[in-house]
């Protein structure tokens, strides 16, 4: 376990490849005497964990720390799991309001599937920086225009390349479904939709041809991207997110997917609420959030979207919990924490933001807990990350100790100017 | 003149009375054996409606026919008196694309681009686009206090289908602006302005809203701004006026006498009723203390919500004009809440329909006006609305006329049917208002001693092109 | 044990007018409570002076008359059960724009100080309820930022149910609303609206008020002609210029929405020329670079506990800003600018110890004594000390925890959010919606309130 890769020959290898290389561990490295928060166990009150080439490859009350190893004293500390945000535009969306050219979140054109989120995701942005220094290590990245914009990929909120992020570039599509009440929402600069267009049936029409496509062998090379990248969604091989807001909206989705024979996931949901009884029959887990969202109408309870968590629990419904946001991702243990006040138990509301999300996703053998073999996304804290006044003392990334964020930064130099006569 | 329209209008049984010899200056008509619902009395039967000189000369079971009288077997009909819309804008013509709207302040494509123009040469309206006075002193638009109605009015043929819905009546201003201008009490009728005016000085109308046209104000709140400095500067107006006659003329100025201040003056004089549109709880609440800082005795139009306002309108002595559209508050009222769901809004329909009921119950006096009726909307079959929600029959006799009458000053001229009032009559096969009856048709309208026949049964009239 | 909130406000509970949104209010059942009670046994953040484990607060006439420990209930006086809960100051949300109708901004002109907000508050805006659920007592409501000057504020308690003319803050200092950098430069308008810079912005302000000051002068002439007993006529009131006379006599308390510090430094200096006081900056993301200077001045700083990237100027925002400029000695506060942000500010006070470590009472003061210091009503308000308003937000455990939520909040020592009310409300309005079918004729009256909440 305690090999020494080259960091220039994985790179190599993956480069030639064209696959996603996680960034290498020069060291491996042992927290001591923590409390370890699995999620995917039982706490451990006072004990050591152990990471080295990126992955987890001790835990327990008395873990053997290889030779070598960095030494982290964790009392009074406790390590968790990194979180993951199943709904981001994290890396391709900087400045929104105003620089454009710091904005790649949406496509021209109502159907891109061809399109992989991940692809342009700056590992030096601030704003991931400060995501990741509240403790969230890992996002599902998402392009948002049009009624497909893209396939989401799944990253790593490391530190050096954009192929070292990349967990999974192809994870899932993503689709705005088009709503009832209002039509598809058209890509940047798109013209309204005609009075008479029909998204929906635009977008049966378009899975109509993905299938015909997908039924016949296709030569090498061939020069339809949009419909090869359609093949793992149209056969159920892989996951639909689709986004949705209201309750009937939601009703609708779950119809579609079922006459569709999509594997569904349903992302936003914000009235899921309403539809509880539904959502359950049809077996769909939900990536619910945010919880910050305001109620959809007036009449609607005061409470309704922070209590929404706790009931999808209740009623035994698969979720995860999400920011659908770039610079406000770094708020997800307290979308958490919200759900927990109204409602969601206190263990539930963490796996929500920790192992739920890589579960829904099918990637609970790679991330999501601190398990034997698991990437080694970690967060040290002073104690519960949902409680605010919780300090974030250490992330690692695939292994790596992440440095501090634009912010840490900025306080520290602005705290040191002389004060003033 | 008159005569010519008659000429067209009349059947041949008209005809024939015009041409002999009258006592009355006009035509004189007399209804018979007729049941007459005077709203000012108890309802009579077999009684006698005598009408001279477009006025009502005589009503009972006992009234003499005048000899000259041209006579309208009224058997087995019912008269009432035509009903007084509270405000409107019948008569007047359709607002043309962009009127009112200064050079360059957006409306036509014509000012876009000459405002384009003037903006790249760094002008517009000849004011450098960085002067003071185009970003610090604003020109507000919506002051439209320099116009009267009266001068604008310009009888359509559309009026037919409103006459023939039994509205004779009504209060008109142009809807735009926020000082609407003076506005007009008519008879609707034709042929020119001079046989529709009841009263030229009839009151001004007011709108706390954005004027709509670009500019200032874009917003309620500078809307608010905008009725509050225009009454400042009206305030300020009386003031120096007052001083200058005070001074004997001399030793100072003469008094700056601003078109659009000026007509004001009357308003805050008290020599004028002060109408506001507000239909919202809130607008209405807020109309009444905008009235109060300038001491406007108001009266409100549209009072959709009125009922959740009693207490306030009580307290300010308010008329209320309850638009007969009783349309839902709508989502949110401007709030950023979610709008409410169907369930809820329908409930605020049916509350918008409990309004008159509710005012009448608490004693708040009260009319009807047709402003914001959608194509689909009958006069008598919204009132009946309003009644399935527990106005009276006589309350609803009592808003559609002569209590309207009273709110728009016209109490001793219109809305009943008593000696020396307007004769403003509708014949009718019945109590349109009878429960259970839905058949009564109109057989004759009467506006100011102009006889009309009604060709096609009102309950088909959909609504009329003013609106 | 739940003797309960509910006893305080028994009818306050039905739905009204059958048209009302579910949170309904009574006015009358509001009106109906005295403003007396004593809380018992709770655990008390007073924002001034630590926190107060197993403590009373009795309040009378809506004020707070004693705190300690052992305080009994006075005859009549009804008993809130505190044990478990914690009792905080009641909100006070220092930037809002809530409940505003037809238009948070007067876009046509750049200096727009002839608008008030006073003017266009909508009391039956949902999000005022909301906000109340949160344990917001008190906002702040202002003009949009379009303007380098905009409309007079209004400071207002969120006495839901009742008129516009009882929220209103009663002796609140009057303040208006400035905005520096990208929102009033870059408010599109048919035709143009200077300034598009900030030194433009720099430029309209500074002229706004050598136009007061003309203007002040103006009437100035005009009282001393007429104590001479000349016979002049008044000049002409102007409301766009009314509002800076009073800022330049100490009258009105500028809130001024910036972001970069060079802007900041601007209105620093223009308030240096023309003898004003800046109350607060509003937003202020780069405060923290110019926090000797605002220190300088005695401003206080209005931000955000953790919004920033969102455009150009907020580029520099850090979520430490308001620590930074506690542990520098400026006054900050925590503000939502946002009817949802601000339906949980006790989450984002507890941020500023998150980022910067503060203690709890700083973290507290940020949304409730501090932004009654800048509001000019921190004599009455924003802290539990006797005399003080009886403001309170209750929570069912810390409120800076993972789990905080509120089940009541209290105005003047009156109840008027108190979640197992709502609950009860609720559910009622769920079988209304259910039977509700449009035609029926309605008659959902008060049925006379609802049992306990067993």
């Amino acid at each position: 376990m305690n090999r020494k890769p080259s960091y220039l020959a994985a790179l190599t290898v993956a480069c030639a490849l064209g696959l996603a290389a996680q960034a290498p561990q020069p060291k491996p490295v042992a927290i001591v005497g923590a409390r370890i928060v699995p999620v995917s166990g039982a706490d451990i009150a006072v004990g050591t964990v152990v990471f080295a080439g990126g992955k987890i490859t001790a835990l327990g009350v008395h873990a053997d720390v290889p030779r070598g190893a960095t030494i982290i004293p964790g009392k009074g500390l406790s390590v968790y799991p990194g979180m993951m945000d199943d709904s981001t535009t994290l890396g391709i969306a900087e400045v929104t309001g105003a620089a454009p050219g710091t904005v790649d979140t949406n496509e021209l054109g109502t159907f891109n599937p061809q399109l992989i989120s991940s692809k342009s995701v700056n590992p030096t942005s601030d704003i991931i920086g400060t995501v990741r220094a509240n403790g969230v290590t890992t996002a599902l990245v998402s392009m948002r225009g049009g009624v497909i914009p893209a396939q989401a990929s799944v990253v790593d909120l490391g530190l050096y390349t954009n192929d070292e992020m990349s967990v999974e570039r192809e994870t899932a599509l993503w689709i705005n479904f088009p709503s009832a009440s209002g039509g598809g929402r058209g890509g940047r600069g798109g013209a309204a939709p005609a009075p008479n267009a029909n998204p929906l049936r635009e977008l049966n029409d378009y899975l109509d041809a993905a299938r015909r496509y997908a039924a016949v062998s296709q030569p090498d090379g061939d020069p339809r991207p949009a419909m090869a990248a359609m093949k793992p969604y149209v056969t159920g091989q892989k996951p639909v997110i689709v986004s949705v807001t209201t309750a009937a909206d939601i009703r609708a989705a779950l119809r579609w997917g079922r006459e569709q024979h999509l594997k569904l996931i349903l992302a936003g949901a914000r009235d899921a609420w309403e539809t509880i009884p539904e959502i359950k029959a049809a077996g769909v887990p939900v990536l619910y959030g945010p919880v910050t969202a305001m109620p959809g109408s007036e009449n609607d309870p005061y409470d309704a979207v922070y209590s929404t968590p706790g009931e999808l629990a209740k009623a035994g419904i698969p979720f995860a919990l999400i920011t659908g946001s770039a610079a406000d991702s770094r708020n997800l243990p307290y979308n958490a924490a919200l759900a927990e006040a109204y409602g969601l138990a206190s263990d539930a509301a963490l796996r929500a933001i920790t192992l739920s999300p890589a579960e829904i996703l099918g990637l609970d053998h790679d991330l999501g807990s601190l398990a034997m073999g698991k990437r080694a996304n970690l967060v040290v804290t002073t104690g519960d990350p949902l409680d605010p006044r919780t300090q974030i003392k250490q992330v690692y990334v695939d292994g790596l100790l992440m440095p501090e964020s634009k912010h840490q930064r900025l306080y520290e130099q602005w705290l040191a100017r002389p004060d003033g006569k | 003149m008159r005569s010519a329209i008659l000429w067209r209008v009349l059947p041949p049984l008209a005809l024939a009375a015009l041409l002999a010899p009258a006592q009355c200056p006009r035509q004189s008509y007399a209804f018979t054996h007729a049941r007459v619902i005077t709203v000012s009395g108890a309802p009579l039967s077999g009684a006698t409606v005598v009408v001279c000189n477009g006025m009502i000369t005589a009503v009972g079971a006992d009234a003499a026919v005048p000899a000259d009288a041209e006579v309208v077997d009224a058997t087995g009909l019912t008269i009432y008196p035509g009903f007084v819309d509270g405000f409107s804008q019948y008569g007047l013509p359709p607002a043309p694309a962009g009127r009112g709207a200064a050079p360059g302040r957006g409306g036509s494509p014509q000012a876009a681009i000459a405002a384009q123009a003037a903006e790249i040469a760094g002008t517009l309206d000849g004011v450098p686009v960085n002067d003071p006075r185009r970003y610090i002193d604003p020109a507000a638009s919506g002051v439209d206090s320099d116009r009267v109605t009266a001068d604008l009015l310009d009888p359509p043929s559309g009026l037919t289908a409103v006459r023939d819905s039994g509205v004779l009546a009504t209060l008109v201003a142009p809807a735009d602006g926020i000082f609407k201008g003076e506005a007009a009490l008519i008879n609707l009728r034709g042929p020119d302005a001079a046989a529709m005016l009841i009263e030229p000085h009839a009151g001004e109308v007011m709108e706390l809203t954005p004027a709509g046209r670009g500019g200032y104000p874009s917003s309620v709140m500078g809307a608010v701004a905008v009725y509050r400095q225009t009454l400042l500067d009206a305030q300020r107006l009386a003031t120096e006026i007052k001083m200058y006659r005070q001074a004997g003329q001399r030793g100072l100025p003469p008094p700056d006498y601003d078109p659009k201040t000026l007509p004001l003056l009357p308003l805050l004089q008290h020599q004028e009723a002060a109408y506001f549109v507000a239909s919202d709880w809130d607008a209405i609440l807020r109309a009444l203390d905008l009235a109060k800082e300038f001491q406007l005795q108001p009266t409100i139009v549209g009072a959709t919500e009125a009922q959740k306002a009693i207490p306030q309108l009580q307290a300010a002595h308010a008329g209320v004009l309850v638009s007969l559209a009783f349309a839902p508050a709508g989502a949110g009222r401007g709030g950023r809440g979610g709008g409410p769901s169907p369930a809820i809004v329908a409930a605020q329909r049916a509350e918008a329909e409990s309004t008159p009921a509710a005012l009448a119950k608490a004693g708040v006096p009260f009319g009807f006006t047709t402003m914001g009726l959608t194509a689909n909307q009958t006069v008598l079959a919204q009132v009946k609305l309003a009644m399935d929600k527990g106005l009276s029959e006589s309350e609803a006799w009592e808003a559609l006329t002569l209590h309207a009458a009273r709110i728009v000053g016209a109490g001793t001229q219109l809305g009943s049917i008593e000696p020396g009032k307007i004769a403003n009559l509708v014949v009718a096969t019945g109590d349109p208002l009878a429960a259970g009856d839905s058949t009564v048709t109109n057989k004759w309208i009467m506006v100011a001693g102009d006889l009309f026949p009604v060709h096609a049964a009102p309950a088909a009239r959909r609504g009329s092109p003013q609106r | 044990m739940r003797t309960a909130l509910l006893s305080l406000c028994l009818a306050a509970a039905c739905i009204g007018a059958a048209s009302q949104a579910y949170p309904s209010p009574d006015q009358a059942a509001t009106l109906a409570q005295p403003g007396d009670m004593l809380i018992q046994d709770a655990t008390v953040m007073t924002a001034t002076h630590g926190t107060l484990e197993h403590t009373s607060i009795l309040v009378r006439a809506g004020k707070i008359t004693a705190i300690g420990p052992s305080l009994s209930a006075p005859a009549g006086v009804a008993v809130v059960d505190g044990k478990g809960k914690y009792v905080i100051p009641g909100i006070i949300d220092e930037h809002s724009h809530t409940a505003v109708d037809g238009g948070v901004n007067e876009g046509a002109p750049s200096i727009s100080a002839m608008t008030r907000i006073k003017d266009v508050i909508n009391p039956h805006d949902v999000n005022l309820y909301r906000q109340l659920a949160g344990g917001v007592t008190i906002i702040h409501i202002f003009h949009g930022s379009a303007n380098e000057i905009g409309g007079e504020d209004a400071v207002v308690r969120l006495k839901w149910g009742l008129p516009v003319d009882e929220m209103l803050y009663p002796g609140a200092p009057q303040g208006i609303k400035f905005a520096l950098g990208e929102n009033p430069k870059q408010t599109a308008n048919p035709h143009g609206r200077y300034p598009a810079t900030r030194q433009g912005v720099n430029d309209a302000i500074r002229t706004a008020f050598l136009q007061a000051q003309a203007y002040k002068k103006q009437w100035d002439d005009y009282h001393a002609a007429v104590a001479r007993g000349e016979p002049v006529y008044p000049p002409r009131t102007d409301l766009n210029l009314e509002p800076l006379v009073g800022i330049l006599d100490g009258k009105i308390l500028v809130h001024s929405h910036s972001y970069v510090s060079a802007e900041i430094q601007a209105l620093i200096d223009d308030s240096d020329e023309f003898h004003f006081h800046i109350a607060t900056l509003e937003h202020c993301l780069e405060a923290y670079k110019l926090v000797n200077e605002i220190k300088a001045h005695n401003i206080g700083c209005s931000t955000f506990a953790d919004d920033w990237s969102y455009k150009e100027e907020a580029v520099d925002g850090i979520a430490y800003n308001a620590a930074l400029l506690e542990q520098k000695g400026v006054r900050a506060a925590i503000n939502s600018d946002d009817d949802g942000r601000a339906r949980r500010l006790y989450m984002d006070a507890a941020k500023v110890i998150h980022y910067g470590n503060v203690s709890e009472q700083t973290a507290l003061q940020t949304i409730t004594l501090n932004p009654a210091w800048m509001l000019g009503i921190d004599k009455t308000v924003g802290s539990i000390d006797v005399g003080k308003d009886a403001d309170f937000a209750i929570f069912n455990g810390d409120p800076f925890g993972p789990s905080a939520m509120v089940v009541a909040t209290i105005i003047d020592g009156r109840v008027f959010f108190d979640r197992s009310q709502d609950l009860a409300r609720r559910k009622k309005v769920a079988e209304y919606e259910n039977l509700f079918q449009p035609g029926l004729n309605l008659s959902l009256a008060d049925d006379g309130g609802h049992g306990g909440n067993q």
